[in-house]
């Protein structure tokens, strides 16, 4: 029953009525504030999650797979061979290492052998072509490279390019370039990927790279399925009854995942003293509903309110108002970062040249979990720090309600 | 004196019901400075050391080329001791970067690789390359011998005084860009610390390669006294004078998208820790329109007995400045002491963090310096107080207008 | 003989700050009777309110006991205290205090509500004591809008709510013109009449001492009877 007079009170102070405006624009105050706070935390957050997540996904689609099973090029494994409805795609492919050279300069490339299926429309999104991928012209060689590289080889569509190409023993000796022809740019929009990576045919690539460890089926799983390739693999080794060697994407990339990772840590340590500075600007509305209601704390304590019931009614409503702040900073965020689209596409055209290292085209993600752990640490610390400032409540003394001459 | 009394006890007098706001304001700016001057510090800290790095063993300092025609007719040597003789150059490397493919016969092995021609004395005489690189085994390599990291040592399963065939391209009879295949031995296994270089690139001889490659494609790597590495225009000047025809790129421009990055993700991180403040200025706006609110009779009798109104005004910015400053040591001493102490503190955390997760975190055990920036703090410090007084003039610049009777009956 | 609501025995109050030493009230006894009405008088600063504060809880002797019911006041912690303070005393003060948020129903209502009783009960309860003192009107009237001596009769509903035992009123009519005082005073006594309360009263009014049963004069830190 003791807990009616502080919903009461609760009431009364969450919800001023036509006492003074000075009261309500303080807690509309108050919302607004800690809803700008919110608001670019929020978007750094999708902008860092999709970023991540866009990067991830150009290794992944363009580069390794999610998963790569190793088999000989005789042992061709098509997609129906999987009969997995978790796969997207199964695709072959012939990797090497090689310096591809123009008439100014060099550059060290990955090569990839692919058929034309491989470019899939999971792929294609990822991807703008300029020209006819992989497309056969006379006898020479086609690749397609990036817009990139071709800026740095000085060389275009239709132009000869020449590899050195990583033998597959080391018995020959007098390497002998490989002529080839651009068919293709591309443009991946991430310029750490583009600035190494090349296309060729798979059949091209065979005849470079015929050792079995070039060789792999590389595999793409559906989005549902990401996190069950430790499953995937299991199934198909029971399938297939064989121990095939096979990796997983972050074995390729150890180091792009962990950098990913460590980012992310230092950016949420960033956030957690955003938050912290945000908690003492909580703790200071209450510290000023306590100040403004001095004489009416002294006086309920003087006619039997307990002090936990005071601090109740206190805490709850300025946790209620750093809520509503907090939700409406939150929705705020994610409608703007629902658009961040434009404004990434608008930096990406200028030429600010440290913008390379990032990528800026990127499908904006919104990570519930990221932004639910963000709010519960924003209520955990303006918890702390406004029950610190409540405990002033237990220290009126209902004497000061009497302020005797 | 008065001024400054009055705006003291304002802030502090216990018969102020408004001190624990003030100790609230405090609190947060020491936290938000704290926040602020420790992240600034861990980033230049860890761009300081990776651009020294960058600076050190990739790029030198400044880089000067010459037009191929040049090139091909004067001397290395010459041009070298031309450079050394520039005010606040200390020594000139020459040197190539060139992609080549190497081969182990033994663990039949191959790999593309930098190869980067230099002479021996950049390993021999002190410089900030020779100063970060490790020569784990081995020694400094001759003509004909190479050098590689260990990483590269690993990949084509090679050892100390492993052969290794390596075709690099050099300049042809008849094509711009031959490919020519030579022996090295392994004389050496090297560390940087620099990843990009350890994984990459081999270090060899100027003999007999730099024959091979050509002339023109030589890099003369300049290292230059200590104080003038970031302000090296007087340096470029002076050599563009002397070779009016050579392309001179500072250690920025070389590594300009890189240089770019890094500096656009210091000022993303300021703008984003400034914007804390934004929060306690709007704090320190309404404390101070309420203090001045409780204090208006006060107020009203000093003017009835004739304080001009400017000191009224004096009394509340120096009182947002007292609280201000004091914050700011607070929150700058939290700092240096947190600089010191990072390392301890880190490595508790992740004592407690792994007894959870029962590993340690990469970034929790990175030995982390920080690196204040004087010049840094000054700047933040200065700011913080323009909003702290901008915002405090905001909150009570309405009721200072008003004449003292005025205040006097003002409900 | 009536019980013995209230009792001091050989109370002392003495205030310390820093090195001087105030002694307000010492070796004081006193006994208030159920039923009755004590009026306590003196010159300002004798301790008068210093004695309404011991009585009430609000304060705490230096020695001696204030005994309540037979319950050792001084010795109660903060939750028995305010659980004492909000079913057995109610207070009406000077300036009466009431709360400038909340109207004259919801102002007399507080008490009530701390001591758990339902809403509805409590609304009639306090809508009755606001008739019996003419605010029938003035229900939902904030304190800003209602008189001095409006604002003294809420504050004396307020006090009556709970049903205490004391009613502890310190100069209740000191702020009021003469003939809201006379108002005041009379309607103070008769409802404390009424609902069969004790009255503990501090004034400077010899007239309205003299309308109480019992009268003393707080002198020398020492009660002694009369005017």
């Amino acid at each position: 029953m003791k807990v009616s007079f502080s919903l009461w009170l609760y009431g009364h102070l969450i919800l001023p009525r036509e006492q003074t405006r000075y009261a309500t624009r303080r807690l509309l105050r108050s919302i607004v504030l800690i809803a700008v706070v919110m608001v670019p935390l929020v978007l750094a957050l999708i902008f860092m999650d999709g970023m991540m997540s866009g990067i991830t996904d150009k290794y992944i689609l363009l580069q390794d797979g999610h998963i790569q099973i190793y088999v000989s090029p005789e042992e061709e494994l098509l997609l129906n061979d999987f009969n997995d409805a978790r796969i997207a795609s199964a695709d072959q492919v012939v990797t090497g290492y090689g310096i591809i050279y123009s008439r100014e300069t060099t550059a060290e490339v990955k090569i990839k052998g692919v058929e034309t299926t491989y470019f899939n429309e999971m792929r294609r999104e990822q991807l703008e072509f300029t020209g006819e991928p992989l497309s056969q012209e006379g006898s020479l060689t086609t690749v397609m490279i990036s817009e990139v590289l071709s800026k740095t080889l000085g060389v275009g569509i239709g132009d000869r390019v020449a590899f050195m190409i990583v033998p597959e023993n080391t018995s020959r000796t007098g390497i002998r370039p490989v002529l080839a022809v651009v068919s293709a740019l591309y443009a991946s929009g991430y310029h750490e990927l583009d600035s190494s990576l090349i296309f060729m045919n798979r059949k091209d690539a065979v005849k470079y790279f015929p050792q079995r460890q070039n060789s792999y089926t590389e595999l793409l799983v559906k989005g549902s399925a990401v996190d069950q390739l430790a499953a995937i693999i299991e199934t198909l080794q029971v399938k297939f009854a064989q121990d095939f060697d096979y990796a997983t994407w972050d074995e390729f990339n150890t180091t792009v995942y962990q950098n990913f990772i460590t980012s992310r840590q230092v950016i949420l340590m960033v956030f957690l003293l955003i938050l912290l500075v945000a908690g003492v600007y909580v703790a200071s509305i209450a510290q000023e509903l306590v100040q403004d209601s001095m004489q009416a704390i002294a006086l309920f304590k003087t006619v039997g309110a307990l002090h936990t019931q005071l601090i109740a009614s206190y805490f709850a409503t300025v946790m209620t108002v750093t809520l509503l702040g907090l939700l409406c900073g939150m929705v705020i965020g994610v409608l703007i970062g629902s658009q961040l689209g434009v404004l990434l596409h608008w930096l990406g055209s200028s030429k600010i040249a440290g913008l390379q290292y990032y990528l800026l085209d990127f499908p904006i993600i919104i990570k519930w979990k990221d932004l639910l752990l963000i709010g519960l640490s924003m209520l955990g610390i303006s918890s702390v720090t406004v029950l610190c400032t409540l405990h002033r409540i237990r220290v009126i003394s209902p004497l000061e309600v009497l302020q005797q001459d | 004196m008065f001024t400054l009394k009055l705006a003291w006890r304002y802030a502090f007098s216990k018969s102020n019901r408004h001190r624990s706001a003030t100790l609230v304001i405090m609190f947060g700016i020491a936290i938000g400075m704290l926040a602020i001057i420790s992240v600034l510090a861990l980033m230049n800290s860890l761009q300081t050391e990776l651009l020294d790095q960058v600076k050190a063993i990739e790029s030198f300092h400044v880089q000067v080329t010459f037009p191929p025609s040049d090139s091909s007719v004067v001397p290395i040597e010459d041009y070298r001791e031309q450079l050394e003789h520039i005010e606040h150059v200390v020594q000139v490397f020459p040197y190539v970067n060139t992609q080549v493919m190497l081969q182990n016969p033994r663990a039949d092995r191959s790999s593309t690789a930098r190869l980067r021609v230099i002479e021996a004395s950049v390993w021999e005489t002190e410089n900030p390359f020779s100063k970060r690189t490790l020569l784990w085994n081995g020694t400094i390599p001759q003509p004909l011998e190479v050098a590689i990291s260990g990483q590269m040592a690993m990949k084509i399963g090679a050892n100390i005084g492993d052969t290794l065939q390596m075709t690099l391209l050099g300049a042809g009879k008849t094509a711009v860009l031959a490919p020519s295949t030579v022996t090295l031995t392994i004389s050496a296994i090297f560390q940087t610390g620099l990843p990009e270089f350890d994984n990459s690139t081999i270090i060899s001889d100027v003999t007999p390669l730099m024959n091979i490659i050509g002339p023109k494609r030589v890099i003369y790597g300049l290292f230059l006294e200590p104080n003038v590495i970031n302000r090296s225009q007087s340096v470029v000047s002076t050599i563009a004078n002397e070779f009016p025809e050579a392309t001179i790129r500072t250690w920025q421009q070389v590594n300009s998208a890189f240089y770019s990055a890094l500096t656009l993700e210091k000022v993303m991180m300021y703008l984003f820790l400034l914007f804390m403040f934004i929060i306690l200025a709007v704090n320190m706006k309404n404390a101070s329109s309420r203090l001045l609110f409780v204090k208006q009779r006060e107020l009203a009798i000093l003017r009835a007995l004739g304080s001009p109104r400017h000191i009224t005004v004096q009394v509340f910015l120096l009182q947002a400045v007292i609280i201000t400053l004091i914050g700011e040591t607070i929150g700058i001493i939290g700092s240096f002491l947190l600089g010191t102490y990072i390392g301890p503190i880190l490595s508790w955390i992740d004592s407690i963090q792994s007894k959870f997760s029962g590993k340690s975190n990469v970034l929790l055990s990175y030995p982390f310096t920080m690196e204040i920036q004087t010049g840094e703090v000054i700047v933040i410090t200065c700011i913080v107080l323009a909003l702290s007084v901008g915002f405090t003039y905001i909150g009570c610049r309405h009721l200072l207008r008003k004449e003292p009777m005025e205040l006097m009956y003002h409900e | 003989m009536s019980e013995q609501l209230l009792r001091f025995e050989s109370v002392t109050k003495t205030y310390i700050s820093g090195e001087s030493r105030l002694v307000i009230l010492e070796d004081l006894d006193l006994s208030v009777p159920s039923g009755t009405s004590v009026a306590i008088t003196g010159k300002s600063g004798s301790g008068k309110s210093t004695l309404l504060n011991l009585a009430g809880g609000l304060d705490k002797p230096t020695a001696g006991s204030v005994l309540f019911l037979g319950r050792n006041v001084g010795k109660m912690h903060d939750k028995a205290l305010s659980a004492f303070r909000n079913r057995h005393i109610g207070f009406v003060f000077q300036s009466h205090i009431l709360l400038e948020d909340f109207n004259a129903l919801e102002n007399v209502c507080v008490p009530a509500l701390i001591r758990g009783d339902g809403r509805q009960a409590t609304i009639q309860r306090a809508t009755q004591l606001l008739k019996r003192v003419g605010l029938a009107d003035r229900l939902d009237h904030r304190p800003q809008k209602l008189s001095g001596g409006e604002r003294q009769r809420v504050a004396i509903c307020r006090a009556l709510i709970n049903q205490p035992d004391l009613i502890i009123a310190d100069e209740p009519t000191g702020s009021l013109d003469e003939a809201s005082a006379s108002d005041i005073e009379t309607l103070l006594l008769e409802m404390v009449k009424e609902e069969g309360r004790t009255l503990l009263l501090v004034t400077h009014n010899p007239l309205l001492a003299a309308r109480c049963s019992n009268v003393y004069l707080l002198q020398n830190r020492q009660l002694q009877e009369g005017p």
